[in-house]
């Protein structure tokens, strides 16, 4: 009898015809989540136990943890961590600063924001491989804008050739990133700086607040989630940084500027390494996942920004 | 109406799934060789039924490909030509490949793909091969960078079709067949349309203004060097921003210091690339290097632009491959060439015993796939490849870029450049691809061409001989 009743119950909770127009409703979703998010992820982390030369019909063979020791010990995979942390510092100390500044400068009142706003956002539009390729023409020691300036002092010495300099190279690939995303972070922070309501701002003058102050003690503590934003995609970009290196540098010479994504690349597509190439891809989807957790912790709502 | 949309849901889910992974799905018609499931086997298996098609052709005793009837073959090629009207082999491959067409009128069709950019043609290669959806035909340089192609068996053997036509096979040179032939593989694996060899190209007007002679030997080159660049007058702007141009050379410096063994032995390892011989080719090269006789900027300069410099006059000497015969008419400083001011020398000696062995051999190379293949479309693709490379075929793509081919080239082109260049090649005694090209392991080339590149950001020969043997065992 009790049964009965709760099958009574379970009956009038869900109709079907509920459930069939939530099923299709959801189908797409979860069929493209599958197909495109699910299933190579999957692929991915079952390739990095698995040894295998990219060649079609020959067998993946299980390796256990070998892909992931090999590259542990491998001295390129630290190397290639320790570039992927310039970017990040070079984030935070140099990107954040300057995209909140530029921000603060087109919300102001000051006239010619739209012009401001299209020159700042303009690298971005250019392109990634357009501004690399830009970049290293004007740095080329042969026959670059800085040869021709060089020139012009009338100086005889050779050029130092910046983008083959160990560490040097990293961080003028760092810069150019900086300059490049300046615009696009300036957006993030703008949204954050424009929600503010006015008048909170006008309080804090009344109340004798200074221009400054009111940055710090009013405007950066409201703007939390525009840090939260920008901190977890300076973080998993840094992570993933793949194009803007690639084009200027190719992670040379010798692999002294490669990053883990442009391991992950040439593991499979030079050196045949598909298994190797898959456990980087695991990789970098753990620290990313976890570096993305760990800021969403940090920038928590009960926790004060500064 | 629940079941009817379950299966209909269901349905959906398979196939976007299967979308997903079309190319595996399709292939596995054909002479698909998925269905193993381990280790060898499947490699075996792959093998056996690769080579199943080729033999289904075989069976039928029928290689006369001339003479067969096609109906309707799609064939798709990747090479590395860079289009219509840029050069002369492209603007003759693509006439070519018209004409075959025409003649072929719903019999077969051929579709160029080229990628000219060695890494972009290099990815794209490796991700058809990947995926099971191969080309018909594709262009290589032999030794290890086809090795695991025809270790998974996906290489057409063209042996019964040289049979069938012996012209064919007469008509390249014997030194050019190294890179389709394999120890421990019978057949031959493909067919070599260009040749070359390292030359060292110099400006004779700037060796006479500094009173050298053309150096003969390695020891006669620094001396050239120092005498030129105490004149004024740089002996070089030897680059490896393309990062083939230093290990070509250490490939050069190795045969004339140790002669042709230490291709094998490298390969077996017998020598290493840390060992006391090649660190000492290293040294060599550093030595150069640090003296400021190879030039600036080594790294962000490109062969064409260390080309164009030394045809402007800015260099005495350019080490590079035979290639140049054809570049140097065709680039846009012609000055030096037409005034015949340009020579060319082998590159110097280390060991005199060695002064007449070279790198080079057959280059650029037509290889077959049989992976998920028709016999139809294999014997179409051996007909459109025949048609590329017979000796007529050859002569005519000389006429548009004089330069060294593999088949028997009897045109004169008229290019004194190149003239001197096959009488050096006729005095060889001896010749080898690069030296990685013999390694077992597929990384070689790609290890030592980005180690050597430390050379010219200071590191020391011990470091760079160390860092290729350790990524070669990373890498393994």
């Amino acid at each position: 009898m009790a049964s009965g009743k709760n099958k009574a119950v379970v009956k009038n909770k869900i109709n079907p015809r509920d459930l069939t127009i939530s099923i299709l409703f959801l189908a797409p979703a979860i069929i493209i989540c599958t197909v495109f998010i699910i299933y190579p992820v999957a692929d991915t982390f079952f390739l990095s136990f698995r040894k295998w030369n990219g060649m079609y019909g020959v067998a993946k063979e299980f390796i256990g943890l070998e892909n992931y020791i090999k590259i542990f010990k491998d001295k390129l995979f630290w190397n290639a961590m320790l570039n992927s942390l310039y970017f990040m510092i070079g984030g935070f100390v140099i990107l954040m600063p300057l995209a909140f500044g530029l921000a603060l400068l087109i919300t102001s009142k000051i006239k010619g924001t739209s012009f401001f706003k299209t020159c700042y956002f303009l690298p971005v539009m250019l392109g990634t491989t357009a501004v690399a390729l830009m970049w290293t023409f004007m740095l080329n020691p042969n026959y670059g804008l800085v040869h021709t300036i060089h020139n012009m002092t009338g100086d005889t010495s050779s050029i130092l050739d910046v983008l083959n300099t160990k560490t040097l190279n990293v961080w003028v690939v760092v810069l150019v990133n900086e300059w490049m995303y300046a615009g696009y972070n300036m957006l993030i922070f703008a949204a954050g700086l424009v929600a503010i309501p006015q008048d909170v701002n006008e309080a804090a003058a009344l109340d004798g607040a200074t221009g400054w102050q009111r940055i710090r003690y009013v405007t950066i503590p409201l703007m939390k989630n525009s840090f939260k934003i920008f901190s977890i995609l300076c973080i998993t970009g840094c992570i993933k940084v793949f194009d803007i290196i690639w084009a200027m540098t190719r992670g040379g010479p010798n692999d002294v500027s490669s990053t883990p994504s442009i391991m992950l690349y040439t593991q499979a597509f030079s050196y045949k390494l598909f298994g190797r190439s898959s456990a980087y891809g695991v990789i970098l989807l753990v620290l990313g996942v976890s570096l993305s957790i760990l800021t969403n912790h940090f920038f928590r709502e009960d926790k004060d920004l500064m | 109406m629940k079941k009817v949309l379950a299966i209909a849901l269901s349905s959906a889910m398979v196939v976007g799934l299967l979308s997903g992974c079309g190319s595996s799905s399709t292939a596995a018609s054909g002479t698909d060789a998925s269905t193993a499931t381990s280790g060898d086997a499947a490699a075996t298996t792959a093998t056996s039924e690769a080579a199943g098609a080729a033999e289904t052709t075989q069976a039928t005793g029928d290689y006369d490909v001339d003479n067969m009837t096609f109906n309707n073959v799609e064939l798709r090629v990747e090479f590395r030509y860079t289009g219509k009207d840029t050069d002369g082999q492209s603007t003759w491959y693509y006439n070519r490949l018209d004409q075959f067409n025409k003649e072929n009128e719903g019999k077969i069709h051929v579709t160029d793909e080229s990628i000219s950019t060695e890494s972009d043609y290099e990815e794209k290669l490796t991700t058809d091969f990947a995926s099971g959806d191969a080309p018909n035909a594709f262009l290589q340089y032999g030794g290890s960078r086809v090795k695991e192609y025809l270790d998974a068996g996906y290489l057409l053997d063209l042996t019964p079709y040289f049979n069938q036509y012996p012209d064919w096979y007469d008509g390249v040179q014997e030194f050019a067949w190294e890179t389709c032939k394999y120890d421990g593989y019978d057949g031959t694996y493909g067919i070599p349309w260009s040749s070359y060899q390292l030359n060292m190209f110099y400006n004779k007007d700037l060796l006479n203004k500094a009173g050298v002679d053309v150096p003969q030997s390695w020891d006669d080159l620094v001396d050239a060097c120092a005498k030129l660049k105490a004149a004024g007058i740089q002996p070089f702007n030897y680059s490896d921003k393309d990062n083939y141009h230093y290990e070509h050379l250490m490939s050069e410096m190795a045969l004339k210091a140790y002669g042709t063994d230490i291709a094998g032995n490298l390969a077996d390892g017998t020598e290493t690339y840390d060992g006391e011989k090649m660190v000492k080719i290293y040294q060599l090269m550093k030595d150069m290097i640090d003296a400021g006789y190879w030039g600036d900027a080594i790294l962000s300069t490109d062969v064409a632009t260390e080309r164009s410099m030394f045809e402007s006059g800015q260099a005495a000497f350019f080490i590079d491959g035979t290639w140049n015969c054809g570049n140097f008419i065709n680039d846009s400083d012609t000055s030096l060439f037409d005034a015949q001011t340009i020579g060319v020398t082998r590159v110097p000696y280390i060991d005199e015993a060695y002064q007449y062995t070279e790198m080079g051999g057959g280059s650029d190379t037509y290889y077959i796939t049989t992976l998920n293949k028709s016999d139809e479309e294999i014997a179409a693709t051996v007909k459109f490849i025949k048609y590329l490379t017979t000796v007529d075929a050859i002569n005519e793509m000389c006429q548009s870029s004089p330069t060294t081919y593999a088949e028997k080239v009897t045109i004169d082109t008229g290019n004194y450049l190149l003239d001197e260049v096959n009488k050096i090649m006729a005095e060889n005694q001896g010749s080898k691809l690069e030296l990685p090209n013999y390694s077992s392991n597929t990384a070689a080339m790609d290890t030592i061409r980005n180690s050597l590149q430390a050379l010219a950001t200071g590191s020391a020969a011990q470091d760079v001989g160390s860092d290729i043997v350790d990524k070669m065992a990373a890498y393994e």
